[in-house]
Formats: structure tokens, C-alpha cells, sequence
């Protein structure tokens, strides 16, 4: 009996043997086996900045322009689609000195539409106050995740645009610890300065904010000066506008590395100019911290994958495969 | 319903030809064919075994393109509501309550307003609720949904400290505004939880009204009262004089309004989880809901199949002969 039977295995060629292997795949996938993954996935604060500069329509590729906040949001979202399932996700807004949460962290996966429902609603129309002091809306924003969130990362979508702009040398002092909390400022918009779009209560374009506009606005006093110090300056500053040097500008707006840089100096947190989703997806994931999370990998597709190309290999004709070999045959002069 | 998870592996189904052009047997070799006798039993087994590889390879390829069975949507008829949480985050809203006993270092109105709204959608699986912010600006928080993680997600984040105005008129616009367009499957409730009242001008009362009117939604106004401030049922003191009572001309206003209306006055937490659970008792109307059945994953069956086929094979490569018996 043993006998034959290895006869038999011996007088069968490699296409039983490959039809058999394409059997035993089948069977093992329908038992769906799978793979345990341990991965690390993060918890991340979304806070977006709606101040209304974020409305300037400078983001996005070239020909299809959209404002920095629709840009923020849809980048938001196509980032969180390309992280693995796990991942957590909470929604924040920012404006004047403070954020505000929206939505505390959820998983990302399970509650997606919920996330997509909270962050496409963000508006600039949400905003409480019209100034954008961000030194402090990131100390809010990593004060929220020491609170309320621990463990969380930050990830702060903004142009960095301040508004009024900060005397030289008055930096708001942080009293954290820098690199506490991990984060990254995700700088939005253009290289260039553009004007803010006014926006109407239907979100229509009305105008356009004015260097008269925001020469009006209240802005942090600057530093008191002695007459002595005033003589050496050049006369009597007393009655001059008391403006940020170099704010002439300021109802243009660009994307203010500068500041981000400033920020992320004083908060450890790591700065990136918004690209694509994957390189956000990239250097979120690459942020410390997070948890650890089993990940189910099914290897049905793989198995029936591999079952169904043995079955293949297995109707090769003979002849071709007598043919392959010359294909790859140099010939020797 | 039968739908597919990556349509584009479908175009794999193309390799169903290849068992129909290579049969994949063994072949000897013969030395005149014509001599051979036709055979038609040989011919219909040759053909049902090219069709068992192609069925095989048709069977591999569903499998790898996740067919499954989704069921559509049942309804179901049960008790609750659909309720927008319309809640105040004013920066009042960090301030302890009025009670007797209040003290120093009590929980803020916010948080324990929060706390409580969070239990409250937890007891309440079937209803969908929607949740809006306000302050100086209305929040959407999120939309009317069944997703119950994500909504006591929101509840709890609107325990965060607060900032701005109490703009009540906004709010409760915002909130409204949720239902439009939405089936009305169940009673709808406006759950208004604030800390204080603004005047209402005119023409967003009057719009308030209409939005009130054309949702068919009841209003709860849970008051959280302040320490030293007054609430809704202290009609305005002449004696005192001007006094704008702003809370007392909102309560009248709702009164007003020709839709189930209810006012709370919370004074401390347990004041305030009463008011809650006489909102969850009221609100146990019939509701109709949708519930989807779990997806029924096909690729199991699919890999079955061809199984049944490559072992169909696989037997008759296991009866090929090796050479031509005498």
C-alpha cells in the first residue's frame, strides 16, 4: 500500500502538485486565518485655526485654488483615511487667544463620518472674536491636551498669520515644558501676500480687508519709552501709531513660517508646510507617543491570492514553458 | 444586495479564459489520430473540466474582490426621540451653580452639565441626536446621528472652559435648522441647556418661531442658575428700576411659541439631573428607526466553490495516465 502510494506521488507532475497547492490554499481561506500586527497609533487634537485670513483663497494646487481652512479640512480628513484603523482623532477650533473642542479624540475608523460631519461644518462664522494671537492659541491648544486629552498629539493647521502683529521682543512666555506634548504646526497657504477676503453672512466675497482697516484695530501697546530714549529714536514717538514695525502690511497675508518656526521653537512641537495627505499621514504617524493597538491582518486574500495563481501556473501548456528558458537565452558569439 | 469591495479586481475575471484556451492535461503522443474513434463521452468531459477550472478561477477572483451580501435597512418601531443638545459655552458656563450649599471650588455648571448630558445619551441608545454650541457664534457640533461614541465625544468636549456671549438666538436657529430636510420618524426636541438669556430681536424671534412651527419640535430649556444671578420665574422688579430680566422675557417668549415647551430650573447637579431624567421619561414617544442587518461576508462561499473545483481537478489529473497501456 505505502509503496504505491509513493508511486504514485513520484509518477505525478508538478501540475498535480500545483492543482493540489491551489486546493490546500482554498481550504486554509475559507478558515480565514489572520495575522495579529501589534501597531502603534496615535491620538491627535485637530485644531484648526478660523480666523478670517484662513479664508484667503490661496491654498491648494494652482487652477483650483481654495480657501486655507477648505484646504485644511479636506487634507485633514484625506490624512485620516490613510492612517490605520486605531487611530484616534479629535476636532478643536481656534481663534483669538483660545481653542474651543469640538469633539473629543474618537476612533478614527469606526467614526469617520462623524469626524467628517464635525470637521467639514467648521466655519470661519464660528468665531467668537476676529484677532488671532496664535503664540496663544497654541499654549490653549497644548493647555486642552494637558487636560483634557492626555497622550494626545497636536496637529495645528494655520497660516500663521498674527493679527495685530506682535511688537518685536514681546513674545507671550509659555510656561510649559517644550517637547511635553508632541504636535506638529501645519503651516497652510501661499508664498505671497494676498488680500483677506471680507465674507458676507452667506459666505459670499464682499471685499476685501484694507491696510486702513487694519490700521484701526486695537493692537498690543508698544514698549514705554523714555524721552531720552525717544530723542535718540528721532523725536517725540508719543502721539505716533502705536503698529508693530514692518505691519504696514498686515491686511495682506501669507504663510508665516517665520512665526510657525517661532512657535514651534518655543513648544517643541515640529512644523511642516501642508503638502499631500501622505506626508502628513507620514509625519504624524511618526510623532512619539501613542498606543499600542492588535491589528487583524486576514490572509483569505492572500491564500485564495496564491491559490488561484497555482491553479494557473497548472494550465500552462507544456510548450511554453519548454519555450520560456530561450527567451532568456543570449547567444554566444 | 450584493455589492463588491474593489470593483477593479473584477477585470481579473478575464482569467477565466485561460483554463477554456489551456486545458492543462497530460498529453501523449500518438501515432496516427485518425485512427482513433470519436468519442463523445471524452469530448463533454474535456469540456467540463475546462469549465470547472474557469468556474474555479471565477470563484477565486469573487473571493479576492470581497463580494458580500448587504442587507437593506429594517425598521423598527421603538420608543425615543431625536433630540439636538443645544448647550451654552459661554464663559459663564465655568462658574459653580447657585445652590445653597454652593462653595468655592464646586464643579463648574459646564462640566457638570456635561457629565450629566453624557449619562443621559448613554441611557438613550435608539434616539439620534444632534449636537450645537454657542456662545458669541453658533458651534455645529455634529449632525443628527446614531453614532453614540462620537456624540457623548462632543458632550464631553463642550465641558471645556468657555468663551464669549450668550447668544441664545443663534443657538437655537442652528438647531433647527438640524432637522430640516430630515424624515420626521420620531418626536424632535430641541434640549436647550444654558446658564443665561439674551434679548431676542425681533426678527429672529420670529424666525425662531417659523423654524419651531415647521419642525414640529418640543423645546426643553434646562436653566442653569448662576450664583446671585435670577432666573426665568423672577418677573422683573419695577421697584429696582430699568430692568432688562432678559431670562424671565425669554421664558414668556417660549411660552409663547405654540410647541410642547418646558422650563427647568437647575440650582445645583441633582437639581439638574432631575430636570434630565424628567426630559428622558417625556420623551419615550414611538419612534421608527432603521436598523442595518451586519454585512454577510461571501468570500467564504466563494472559496468553497473553488475548492469543490480545483478538487474536481485535482482528481482528474490523479486519473491521468502516464503512458498508453497495452
Amino acid at each position: 500500500m505505502r509503496a504505491s502510494l509513493r508511486h504514485f506521488a513520484a509518477t505525478r507532475g508538478a501540475r498535480f502538485w500545483l492543482v493540489a497547492a491551489s486546493g490546500a490554499c482554498f481550504a486554509a481561506g475559507i478558515a480565514d486565518p489572520a495575522l495579529h500586527i501589534e501597531r502603534t497609533v496615535g491620538t491627535y487634537m485637530l485644531v484648526f485655526d478660523i480666523t478670517q485670513s484662513m479664508n484667503t483663497q490661496d491654498a491648494g494646487r494652482a487652477g483650483a485654488r481654495t480657501s486655507r481652512l477648505d484646504f485644511a479640512k479636506s487634507l485633514a480628513l484625506d490624512a485620516l483615511d490613510r492612517m490605520p484603523c486605531g487611530t484616534h482623532a479629535g476636532v478643536s477650533v481656534f481663534v483669538e487667544r483660545k481653542t474651543q473642542p469640538l469633539l473629543m479624540p474618537v476612533e478614527a475608523c469606526a467614526h469617520r463620518a462623524a469626524l467628517a460631519d464635525a470637521i467639514s461644518h467648521i466655519d470661519w462664522r464660528m468665531a467668537w472674536a476676529a484677532d488671532s494671537h496664535l503664540y496663544y492659541g497654541t499654549y490653549s491648544a497644548l493647555n486642552d491636551i494637558r487636560t483634557l486629552t492626555p497622550g494626545a498629539a497636536l496637529a495645528f493647521f494655520t497660516d500663521g498669520h498674527q493679527a495685530p502683529a506682535l511688537h518685536a521682543g514681546r513674545t507671550p512666555a509659555w510656561d510649559g515644558k517644550p517637547g511635553d506634548i508632541a504636535g506638529l504646526l501645519i503651516g497652510v497657504g501661499g508664498d505671497t501676500p494676498e488680500p483677506v477676503p471680507r465674507l458676507g453672512d452667506k459666505g459670499r466675497i464682499e471685499g476685501y480687508w484694507t491696510a486702513e482697516d487694519t490700521a484701526g484695530f486695537a493692537s498690543a501697546g508698544a514698549p514705554t519709552q523714555s524721552v531720552a530714549d525717544m530723542e535718540r529714536a528721532g523725536g517725540d514717538l508719543r502721539n505716533a501709531p502705536q503698529r508693530a514695525a514692518g505691519s504696514d502690511n498686515d491686511h495682506l497675508s501669507r504663510r508665516r513660517d517665520d512665526i510657525l518656526e517661532d512657535v514651534a521653537q518655543i513648544t517643541g512641537l515640529g512644523t511642516l508646510v501642508a503638502g499631500t495627505p501622505e506626508q502628513l499621514a507620514a509625519r504624524l504617524r511618526a510623532l512619539p507617543g501613542g498606543h499600542l493597538t492588535d491589528t487583524r491582518f486576514s490572509l483569505r486574500t492572500p491564500l485564495a491570492l496564491a491559490g488561484l495563481l497555482a491553479l494557473l501556473a497548472s494550465l500552462v501548456p507544456r510548450v511554453t514553458l519548454r519555450r520560456l528558458p530561450r527567451l532568456f537565452h543570449f547567444r554566444s558569439s | 444586495m450584493w455589492s463588491i469591495d474593489h470593483p477593479f479586481v473584477l477585470w481579473a475575471l478575464a482569467l477565466a479564459l485561460a483554463p477554456l484556451l489551456w486545458h492543462g492535461q497530460r498529453t501523449l503522443p500518438h501515432g496516427w489520430l485518425p485512427a482513433v474513434p470519436p468519442d463523445p463521452a471524452s469530448r463533454v468531459l474535456a469540456l467540463a473540466l475546462r469549465l470547472t477550472g474557469a468556474l474555479t478561477v471565477v470563484a477565486a477572483v469573487l473571493a479576492l474582490s470581497g463580494l458580500h451580501r448587504q442587507g437593506s435597512a429594517v425598521e423598527h418601531v421603538g420608543t425615543g426621540a431625536h433630540i439636538v443638545i443645544t448647550i451654552d459655552r459661554s464663559a459663564s458656563m465655568s462658574d459653580g451653580f447657585a445652590g445653597r450649599d454652593a462653595k468655592q471650588g464646586d464643579e463648574p455648571k459646564g462640566q457638570a452639565a456635561a457629565r450629566l448630558l453624557e449619562d443621559f445619551v448613554r441611557e438613550r441608545p435608539r434616539d439620534l441626536f444632534g449636537m450645537v454650541a454657542f456662545s458669541t457664534a453658533p458651534v455645529h457640533g455634529l449632525s443628527l446621528t446614531a453614532d453614540q461614541d462620537a456624540v457623548r465625544a462632543a458632550v464631553r468636549a463642550s465641558a471645556a472652559p468657555g468663551v464669549g456671549l450668550t447668544n441664545i438666538a443663534a443657538g437655537l436657529t442652528m438647531a433647527l435648522e438640524q432637522f430640516r430636510d430630515k424624515p420626521v420618524t420620531g418626536s424632535r426636541v430641541v434640549l436647550l441647556v444654558s446658564d443665561g438669556a439674551a434679548r431676542i430681536d425681533a426678527r429672529a424671534q420670529n424666525q425662531i418661531r417659523r423654524l419651531f412651527a415647521e419642525n414640529r419640535s418640543a423645546l426643553y430649556w434646562i436653566f442653569l442658575r448662576s450664583a446671585g444671578g435670577r432666573g426665568p420665574s423672577d418677573p422683573p422688579d419695577p421697584e429696582k428700576g430699568f430692568d432688562p430680566a432678559p431670562e424671565y422675557f425669554l421664558n414668556e417668549y417660549f411660552l409663547d411659541l405654540g410647541v410642547p415647551y418646558r422650563l427647568y430650573e437647575a440650582d445645583t447637579p441633582d437639581a439638574l439631573q432631575r430636570a434630565i431624567a424628567d426630559v428622558s421619561r417625556l420623551q419615550n414617544l414611538p419612534l421608527r428607526y432603521l436598523e442595518t442587518p451586519p454585512r454577510e461576508d461571501l468570500g467564504g462561499i466563494c472559496l468553497a466553490i473553488a475548492l469543490a473545483g480545483s478538487l474536481v481537478l485535482l482528481l482528474a489529473r490523479s486519473l491521468e495516465v502516464s503512458a498508453w497501456s497495452r
